[in-house]
C-alpha cells in the first residue's frame, strides 16, 4: 500500500503534511519527555522492531494480490497514536527513499494513515476492550491495520473524485476500498496474532521484569 | 482489474490503475528519486526486516538469558 510517489495532487500532498506535523512533533516531544526509563527504552525499541519487520512483509493474500500488514498495533497499544506516528515516520521515510515505495510527496499523506488515522482508531478500541489485555491487543492491532487502508482509500477518493459531487468522492472510496479492504483483512488478522505474540513474549515479561526489580 | 485481483500483483499498483481508470489524463507529477531494480528492492526490504529482527531477536534473547 502506501500511495505511490507523484500520485498525489500537489494540494492534497501539502493538506496531508500539514495535517501531520503537529503530530510528529508532539510525539517527538512525548518521547523525548516520556521514554525515560530502561524498560520504556526497551519497549519504544520493540515497537519500531515490529513495525520495520512487518511493514516490510509483502504477503500474498487470499484475493489473489499482494499488500502488507502496517505493524503499529503494537506501538499504539503501548504508547498511543503520537509516538507511534514518529515511528511510523521513520519507517516510511525509509521505504520511500531505499524503496521507492510511498514516497517524499505522498509522505504526509501516509503518515496521516498508517500512523496517525489507523492507530487513532486501535488506540480507542485497546482503551474500549482493555480488560481482557490479549483480546485488547489483538483487536487493536487488526483495526489500526484496516483503518490505515480505510484511510488510504479516502485520500485517494478525495483527490480522485469520480464526479465533482460528495457522491463522487463515496463512489471512488468504495471503489479504491474494494481493493485495499478484502485484500487488507486476512494480513490484519494474521498480523493481529504476530502482534499478541510478540505482546505475550515481551512486553509481559518486560512489566515483569520491571516490577520485580522495583 | 479483476484479472489483476489475480496475479498476485500489489495491491498499490491495482489502485493505481484504479486512479488512472477514474481520471485517465492524471499524470505522476513527482518521481521517486533513487529506484531500486529488482533484485537490489528484495535486498533492501529484507535489509528492512533484519533491522527490525535484529532488535526483536536481541530482546527477546536478553529477556530469556535473563535468570
Amino acid at each position: 500500500m502506501h500511495i505511490a510517489e507523484g500520485f498525489l495532487p500537489p494540494q492534497w500532498c501539502a493538506f496531508w503534511y500539514i495535517f501531520s506535523t503537529p503530530f510528529l512533533i508532539y510525539g517527538a516531544m512525548k518521547i523525548k519527555s516520556k521514554i525515560t526509563n530502561r524498560t520504556d527504552k526497551v519497549l519504544l525499541a520493540v515497537s519500531i522492531g515490529f513495525i520495520f519487520v512487518l511493514s516490510a512483509m509483502k504477503m500474498p493474500s487470499v484475493t489473489g494480490s499482494c499488500s502488507h500488514p502496517t505493524g503499529t498495533g503494537i506501538a499504539v497499544v503501548l504508547f498511543g497514536p503520537a509516538i507511534t506516528a514518529v515511528l511510523s515516520a521513520i519507517v516510511l521515510l525509509y521505504q520511500a527513499l531505499l524503496l521507492a515505495h510511498g514516497g517524499i510527496t505522498t509522505l504526509g499523506a501516509n503518515i496521516a494513515s498508517m500512523g496517525i488515522i489507523g492507530p487513532f482508531f486501535g488506540w480507542i478500541v485497546y482503551r474500549i476492550a482493555k480488560k481482557n489485555r490479549k483480546i485488547a491487543v489483538f483487536a487493536a492491532t487488526a483495526v489500526a491495520d484496516v483503518m490505515t487502508y480505510v484511510v488510504t482509500s479516502i485520500q485517494l477518493a478525495l483527490a480522485f473524485p469520480a464526479t465533482q459531487e460528495i457522491g463522487g468522492i463515496m463512489e471512488s472510496a468504495i471503489r479504491f476500498l474494494a481493493v485495499f479492504a478484502i485484500t487488507q483483512i486476512p494480513i490484519a488478522i494474521l498480523e493481529s496474532f504476530l502482534a499478541v505474540a510478540v505482546f505475550d513474549q515481551v512486553v509481559k515479561r518486560l512489566e515483569a521484569g520491571e516490577v520485580s526489580r522495583a | 482489474m479483476i484479472f489483476a485481483l489475480l496475479s498476485w500483483i500489489g495491491a498499490d499498483e491495482i489502485a493505481q490503475e484504479v486512479i488512472k481508470e477514474i481520471n485517465p489524463n492524471f499524470e505522476p507529477w513527482f518521481n521517486p528519486i533513487f529506484e531500486p531494480t529488482g533484485e537490489l528492492e528484495g535486498f533492501l526490504f529484507s535489509v528492512q526486516v533484519a533491522i527490525g529482527a535484529l532488535i526483536l531477536g536481541y530482546i527477546i534473547g536478553r529477556l530469556h538469558g535473563r535468570p
